[in-house]
């Protein structure tokens, strides 16, 4: 092998050897910092500069590059409030709440029939809730707004969130699956054994064990349904004001104020903010649920 | 206390045309307080059969009666049984006490005292006391498996069922285990089903072992009598280490002979033997060495392997190579010729196509010791 | 066989008292439970109102002459296809996507690895900034698509509110036309795109590079692998098969984007970065030609299956599957 002719190498050459493997490395490093410095310009600066453009009076909106306004106000957050954005926010709140429960809901019982039965079609429903997962809802959006209105789904908190759940269940059903597949058979079997049926096993037994996997679906949908627009745009247009989430309202908020940067940029931060906290604070479950999701699918 | 029985048991997985047999025509009884083992290669339908017994699998075909009563609809918590499993099973997220309080809690009316006070008197006799208010995440392998083991007895079950507990443990805790596990279950006298693949164990541990092989029950005895009197070929081969070995042969005349080997046809087996080929089984441990050109068969030795008290020997005697196994330390060379010497009394001739023994040891040698009770033939 | 002993009566068992006789009831519920419909009930029913139902939906509504404004519907058969394929505007349409779509995903694939690596290294290195520069790259793709078109919207703007051109000016050069320039639209969208996009790819290669075995470097090292011949022979090989699902995943969302683009330039200026999704949905929910916008919807679907089907092709993952 290579390998002991490799070992064999005098001092001397392995010194030289190792100065130069230390120079490169230097510059790896170097260049890595730069990537870095590179990558948090590019995806900070908009955020920064939306940010700083919301403190600001109307007039300074032309002047100045520099990131921190000289005169800084909370004129536009006034406005923005007062047009009702945290009502928006209510509204968005209420409906990803009652999505993320519906979700794990619906979701758990059928990750755990999938992971525990061997039925008849089992692996036919399974790639079919794939196959649905890489469908984008926006391919049916509009036979899905006939059903809702048929349904009379529309206009209404509720109906969304029921839409959300319908819409969110083969991924999240695939993720949890994958989690209960990694809790042993056994604990099943003695929770039989202990005497438990299936749904004191579930109830009892996998729960807790499967709770970081739930935890992972919750955390993700959140983020999901809380920045959801298309849908929400098209079942809740036509009600009235009040009933907007945030992301519709900071939209048509745009194209009501058409020219009014600072209302606009504040409105987009109020949007934005809650949601990064969140994200930050729990990115760690959130990476987990994209990429275990995405590498089991 | 209890009988367990299996009548002419059948598990079949899957339908239609894929059907597979797991379980074939099953018939065993263990008698109250037994330790039976349950021991077979991978797949041979061992853990199966544990799986109904316990209510975890239905059952296709036959009857499972526990004290007489017949238990193939019974839930396993109706069943009064209890299982060990082999990677513990242990709930993670309670601890040891609650492990074991878990069953007693959703298959009894015992109130939390009377349960708690049966949780530490097992705690106290599997001397895990000091364990009850850890998680399993924070304990080790062997503890792991006292507390498994805790998880049955408190339940105080008519029969306790047993899934390669074992296996997962290293060697040296695996042998203490053993004694333990037959010690315990030596006190409770509770019968016993203990299902594994390794022979060791269940030459050792058991009252009365059950061979299984692709479903099939190949002998039901205790272990000595299956070691000494296999009933066929799987049997002979499976049971002891080294394996057996077997060797072709074809009767001619008074003498058996094949590759190599010129062997009288033993005494016991001359009447019964009419055709003209078997399967000649002799135990490596039952062989000797002896000068090249005298004894069964000559050949060259191939490999020695020392182990310290004995020795493994393989000779080669042509078209096989025999494994012969010698007291003391390394008394042969590689490349070396020796004779091989089969005691007369100890070989076993099986049916080539079949493998049933047609020829095998008379009885059980009375002077090996045994501290088992030894159950009457 | 052993012989039968009586079977004397167990006091220690006797002591319990059980309660495992609950007969009927457990019964009932035991068998119900034991079927896995129960438990799949819930999960079928949304997924057949909210997924299959609108899929077999879109499908028929394709056929016919539906309309938000007229009660009754007729079917047209391929009429809506064959109109669709004779327009100018779907033409430009499907142009403008695969040109969005082609150009996101090479992007996003390239910013997203490179990151990864960069990231993958640090960490390996002990480096500081990594974690950083990973929470703030995912930033970017958790803010709604609705409000990052908005942001980019700002940052773009053709005054000098927007910072890009107000810089240039200081710099002393003309206003560029981000928006209202047909091609400069189209690269401000994809750009815009991969701000927000690359986060994925980048977890999902930092997520595959981390499962690469560090035995498998230092293997490559004895054998007197550069670090570029280890990229190029240890880490791409590992990362095939998350390159085929972020593959499949960008090129998902790229076919299909909406919110950000919606946000950003609403399609224009005129149709120049009008892709697919959004002419589907202006076509049903502005116009109201809900079956013309239908056989767009089934026209975009067909596409992304088959370049997917085409992925599977060419990654040849017959054998990880």
């Amino acid at each position: 092998m290579a390998g002991s002719t490799d070992t064999d190498t005098t001092p001397d050459s392995t010194r030289s050897r190792l100065s130069g493997s230390q120079i490169r490395l230097y510059f790896y490093d170097a260049a890595t910092y730069l990537v870095y410095a590179l990558a948090a310009a590019f995806f900070m600066f908009p955020v920064l500069w939306v940010i700083s453009l919301s403190l600001r009076t109307e007039g300074a909106v032309y002047s100045a590059l520099n990131l921190i306004p000289s005169d800084p106000t909370l004129d536009a957050y006034r406005t923005v409030i007062d047009s009702g954005i945290l009502g928006w926010m209510r509204n968005t709140l209420v409906v990803t709440v009652v999505s993320v429960l519906g979700i794990i809901l619906v979701t758990t019982p059928a990750a755990y029939a999938f992971s525990r039965f061997r039925f008849r079609g089992r692996r036919t429903l399974l790639l079919a809730v794939l196959g649905f997962q890489m469908i984008s809802p926006i391919v049916i959006v509009l036979p899905l707004y006939d059903i809702m209105r048929t349904l009379g789904l529309t206009e209404s908190h509720a109906g969304l969130a029921l839409l959300y759940i319908g819409l969110q269940i083969p991924f999240s059903l695939w993720l949890l699956k994958g989690y209960f597949d990694t809790i042993p058979t056994a604990l099943d079997k003695a929770a039989r054994i202990d005497g438990c049926n299936r749904l004191q096993t579930l109830r009892y037994v996998l729960l807790r064990p499967v709770m970081p996997g739930i935890a992972v679906v919750a955390i993700f949908n959140f983020v999901l349904t809380w920045s959801e627009f298309v849908m929400a745009y098209t079942m809740l247009g036509p009600a009235g004001q009040d009933e907007y989430t945030l992301s519709m309202g900071i939209y048509l908020f745009d194209t009501q104020l058409a020219t009014q940067w600072t209302n606009i940029a504040a409105a987009a931060v109020i949007g934005v903010v809650p949601i990064i906290l969140f994200f930050v604070a729990l990115q760690r479950y959130f990476v987990r649920g994209l990429t275990d999701g995405a590498v089991k699918g | 206390m209890a009988q367990l029985e299996l009548n002419s048991l059948e598990k079949r997985f899957g339908g239609g045309d894929e059907q597979v047999e797991a379980v074939s025509e099953l018939s065993l009884s263990v008698i109250d307080g037994e330790f039976l083992v349950l021991v077979g290669p991978s797949g041979c339908g061992k853990s199966t059969t544990l799986n109904c017994v316990a209510g975890l699998e239905s059952v296709t075909d036959g009857e499972i009666r526990i004290d007489g009563e017949v238990v193939n609809d019974k839930r396993p918590e109706e069943r009064n049984i209890a299982m060990v499993f082999q990677s513990y099973a242990l709930y993670p997220h309670m601890t040891a006490a609650q492990n074991m309080e878990f069953g007693l809690k959703m298959t009894t009316g015992l109130s939390k005292g009377e349960r708690r006070e049966k949780v530490e008197s097992t705690a106290e006799l599997l001397d895990i006391s000091e364990l009850l208010d850890k998680k399993p995440k924070s304990l080790s392998g062997g503890q792991k498996q006292r507390v498994a083991l805790g998880r049955a007895i408190v339940r105080d079950p008519a029969v306790f069922l047993m899934d390669e507990p074992l296996s997962n443990l290293d060697a040296s805790l695996r042998s203490t285990m053993r004694t333990e596990i037959q010690q315990l279950q030596d006190d409770l006298d509770v019968t016993t089903v203990y299902v594994t693949h390794d022979q060791t164990e269940a030459m050792t541990m058991a009252d009365r072992i059950a061979i299984l092989y692709d479903g099939e029950l190949q002998q039901v005895g205790q272990p000595l009598e299956c070691y000494y009197r296999p009933e066929n070929r799987f049997v002979a081969e499976f049971i002891g280490e080294p394996a057996m070995n077997t060797l072709p042969v074809e009767r001619r005349g008074d003498r058996l002979v094949g590759s190599g080997v010129d062997f009288p046809v033993p005494d016991r087996a001359s009447g019964g033997l009419s055709r003209g080929q078997f399967t000649l089984g002799i135990r490596p441990e039952a062989i000797s060495l002896v000068e090249p050109n005298t004894g069964a068969v000559t050949g060259a030795v191939e490999v020695v392997e020392p182990l310290g008290e004995s020795s493994h020997v393989y000779v080669d005697i042509g078209d096989s190579t025999v494994t012969v196994k010698t007291e003391g330390p390394k008394s042969v060379d590689r490349g070396q010729r020796v004779g091989i010497d089969f005691p007369e009394d100890r070989v076993h001739l099986f049916d080539p196509d079949s493998g049933v023994a047609v020829a095998r040891r008379a009885s059980i040698p009375n002077e090996r010791p045994s501290d088992r009770t030894a159950l009457t033939d | 066989m052993a012989t039968e002993r009586t079977i004397e009566d167990s006091s220690l068992g006797g002591r319990i008292r059980r309660t495992v006789s609950r007969s009927t009831v457990g019964d009932i519920v035991d068998r119900v439970v034991s079927r896995p419909l129960f438990w799949l009930l819930p999960a079928v029913l949304f997924i057949a109102v909210f997924q299959l139902y609108p899929m077999f939906e879109v499908f028929r509504m394709s056929l016919t002459d539906a309309s938000q404004l007229t009660q009754g519907e007729s079917y047209v058969w391929l009429e809506n296809y064959r109109q669709l394929f004779n327009s100018e505007r779907f033409r430009s349409t499907l142009s403008v996507t695969a040109i969005y779509s082609a150009s996101s995903i090479i992007l996003q694939l390239a910013l997203g690895l490179g990151l990864a690596v960069a990231i993958d290294y640090g960490v390996r290195r002990g480096l500081r900034g990594p974690l950083v520069t990973r929470v703030v790259v995912l930033s970017a793709w958790i803010i709604p698509g609705i409000i990052i078109g908005l942001v980019w919207k700002i940052m773009l703007l053709e005054t000098n509110v927007g910072v890009l051109n107000n810089g240039l000016g200081q710099l002393g050069l003309d206003i560029v036309p981000f928006r209202s320039d047909p091609d400069m639209a189209v690269i401000s969208v994809i750009i815009a795109g991969a701000w927000r996009g690359t986060a994925f790819s980048m977890i999902m290669f930092y997520a595959g590079l981390k499962r690469v075995p560090d035995q498998l470097y230092r293997a490559a090292k004895v054998d007197g692998a550069g670090p570029l011949a280890r990229f190029r022979h240890v880490t791409l090989p590992q990362l095939k098969p998350v390159m085929f699902v972020v593959t499949i995943l960008v090129t998902i969302y790229s076919l299909n984007s909406f919110d950000l683009i919606f946000a950003l330039t609403d399609g224009g200026p005129g149709r120049a970065t009008e892709v697919i999704a959004l002419a589907m949905y202006k076509t049903g929910f502005d116009s109201y030609q809900m079956g013309l916008a239908s056989a767009t919807a089934v026209v975009l679907l067909v596409i992304t299956l088959t370049i997917t089907a085409v992925y599977f092709v060419v990654f040849d993952v017959s054998e990880e599957i």
